[in-house]
């Protein structure tokens, strides 16, 4: 085993290429509807890369599981900052599972999940003894995700979320074959909408049952002890006190992100997949594989799908799409009624059918379903009838493409 | 007999000036006199006749002290290349050849004592690495095969003895010495709860920005709601 020292010549270089990215596709992209997309893929790329910086900057030749030793993510912003008052990395906003070594921040939805387990004072995580209550921890955790959503609020499921990349690719293969994508009624897409807070819910509510040793002095499920049966460090039960990641359709995705740069063998994905820790979910579960299928093929037919039901969404939402927060948000879309001729193409492009952008008359037309992707902005063919704000600056505003390309 | 006394001081100061030198240098190399190790090589046998098993190193080293009680070696301030010193290591085989492998100590993360053996045999085997008395609790104990945390064939008694039934292989015994991270009881509220603090301060940091961004667009519009008329 051996350990290196993080090359971290490589985040110059890094910045260097997005920034000069950004401004070649800003000045080179002729088709003002394919300007944003074309930069917003981008963005999405760079951002994957910014997530598993761990994997590009190192140390290298760790061990593949991180509690047979050291990790790279403990350099990136865990456990090295913010010690054991809260080791497990910054919570961010979109899908990056904590257990892929290389990740620069950390999945909120683990987070809590893990946290609250069991009723907020379990003391040992799966790497550190924690100094801070799982309460306290929960506190953090929604404040970071609240700081984040003020200031930009679904922007990063549309722009940043690697998920959202790769439903976006998808999308873009079943343009490629020329099918066209199915859509859901107004009813079932906003009761899709409202499910992403029943299954926050469940998947709580099973956290705490799942890995509570017992509850009441009733033992809930035979045989364990805090943290887990006999044997293990945290156990049988311990794997499922987060069982939303059992079922994450992003887990594999990461492991595959792993193996693909080296930093995990197949062999013992497959083992864990296939061995004895298939039914635990020691790192990603059959589970997993098998929403990862249903998942993909559902956002093959609809843009987005998981965006739709994603309970992070609804959390990034919940602080910068309803009151109090929404009357502040910092980065807000505008309609200008004026402008605006009801022509419906805004309605029509929008990955997540949200409706507000066309059915409300003007002014903020942010909802807990638009994920600021300015999907519309780019489509919308009247001169700044939509706008996407940040700060009351606007940066990015529709344009009068029809006209030009008539002429 | 001013000359006696002049070689009196003489011999004084040189008495004085060597006590001096042997105080320093046992304050510098402490435990230089008090160990004397013995070598030992990778085809060097440690065998437990009574219990039909055998033990061995996979690299060479030494330790200072080597007893054989109980049908149980007993290794002092082992050695052994590639590794971290193992301060006290105690081990028996039963029908099975055990091959000592590594020992390392992990401070980053996870505290952890790290010990790689290779069991040939499904026999039994005690192991005592001197770490985990009185913890004695499965929760800081792993037994792994490879990366594959075991669910059986291992137990650890209170007083940190490691005991292994039928198992074969690479074998990992872990103990996460979670008692050596650091406590923050100690420390005044404001370090203990540091990151809580400094997060509270950002989101009303944020909000506050952000009433104030929404007022100053309201005043630049002159509407009411951020909102164009």
């Amino acid at each position: 085993m051996t350990w290196t020292t993080p090359s971290y010549v490589v985040l110059p270089i890094y910045v260097a290429i997005v920034v000069i990215g950004i401004v070649l596709i800003y000045k080179l992209t002729k088709d003002k509807t394919k300007n944003i997309s074309s930069l917003r893929l981008f963005v999405q790329i760079a951002a994957v890369f910014a997530l598993f910086m761990g994997l590009i900057l190192g140390p290298f030749d760790v061990p593949l599981y991180a509690p047979l030793g050291i990790a790279p993510r403990n350099l990136l912003l865990g456990g090295k900052l913010l010690g054991n008052q809260f080791p497990d990395g910054i919570s961010f906003p979109v899908l990056a599972c904590y257990y892929p070594n290389g990740r620069t921040v950390t999945c909120p939805i683990w987070q809590i999940q893990a946290y609250i387990f069991p009723f907020w004072n379990y003391a040992r995580g799966y790497d550190v003894i924690y100094s801070t209550s799982g309460l306290e921890k929960i506190g953090i955790v929604i404040g970071l995700i609240a700081i984040a959503a003020i200031i930009a609020g679904r922007f990063f499921c549309g722009w940043l979320c690697p998920f959202g990349l790769y439903q976006d690719v998808l999308t873009r293969v079943r343009k490629a074959t020329r099918l066209k994508h199915l859509t859901f009624s107004e009813k079932t897409n906003r009761a899709l909408a409202q499910s992403r807070w029943i299954i926050i819910a469940v998947f709580l509510i099973l956290s705490v049952m799942f890995a509570s040793y017992e509850i009441f002095g009733h033992q809930l499920i035979p045989g364990t002890t805090p943290g887990g049966p006999e044997g293990t460090e945290a156990g049988n039960v311990g794997f499922l006190n987060e069982p939303f990641c059992l079922v994450c359709p992003m887990r594999p995705l990461c492991v595959l992100i792993e193996c693909a740069v080296g930093s995990m063998k197949l062999s013992y994905v497959s083992q864990i997949i296939y061995g004895p820790l298939a039914i635990r979910g020691g790192y990603i579960s059959s589970i997993n594989i098998a929403v990862l299928i249903a998942i993909t093929a559902l956002a093959l037919a609809y843009r987005r799908f998981f965006c739709r039901i994603c309970p992070l969404g609804a959390l990034t939402a919940a602080f910068s799409s309803y009151t109090p927060f929404r009357q502040i948000a910092i980065t807000k879309l505008e309609k200008n009624e004026e402008k605006c001729t009801k022509c419906g193409v805004c309605k029509r492009v929008c990955p997540t059918q949200a409706t507000d952008v066309y059915e409300k008359k003007g002014g903020d037309v942010t909802e807990s379903r638009c994920i600021l992707c300015a999907r519309c902005v780019e489509a919308c063919p009247y001169e700044d009838a939509l706008v996407l704000k940040v700060a009351g600056q606007t940066v990015m505003h529709s344009r009068n493409w029809l006209e030009k390309e008539s002429s | 007999m001013g000359g006696l006394s002049g070689i009196y001081r003489k011999g004084f100061a040189w008495g004085v000036a060597i006590a001096a030198l042997i105080l320093t240098l046992m304050w510098v190399y402490p435990n230089t006199s008090a160990k004397i190790s013995s070598a030992f090589g990778t085809s060097t046998k440690f065998n437990v006749p009574g219990y039909n098993g055998v033990i061995t190193f996979a690299t060479n080293g030494s330790y200072t002290a080597a007893t054989f009680e109980d049908n149980t070696w007993a290794f002092k301030n082992l050695r052994l290349n590639g590794s971290q010193p193992l301060n006290s290591l105690e081990i028996s085989a039963e029908n099975s050849s055990v091959m000592i492998n590594s020992y390392q100590i992990r401070t980053f993360g996870f505290p952890s004592d790290f010990l790689n053996i290779s069991v040939q045999g499904k026999g039994q085997q005690v192991i005592n690495m001197g770490v985990g008395a009185f913890s004695g609790t499965n929760v800081d104990w792993v037994v792994s095969s490879n990366v594959t945390f075991l669910n059986s064939g291992w137990s650890v008694s209170h007083n940190g003895t490691v005991t292994l039934t039928g198992l074969t292989g690479n074998l990992n015994i872990i103990y996460f010495n979670f008692t050596s991270q650091t406590e923050s009881s100690h420390l005044p509220f404001y370090e203990a709860h540091s990151v809580a603090i400094a997060v509270t301060i950002g989101v009303i940091a944020t909000f506050g920005a952000a009433v104030v961004v929404q007022v100053a667009i309201r005043k630049g519009t002159g509407t009411l709601r951020g909102v164009q008329a």
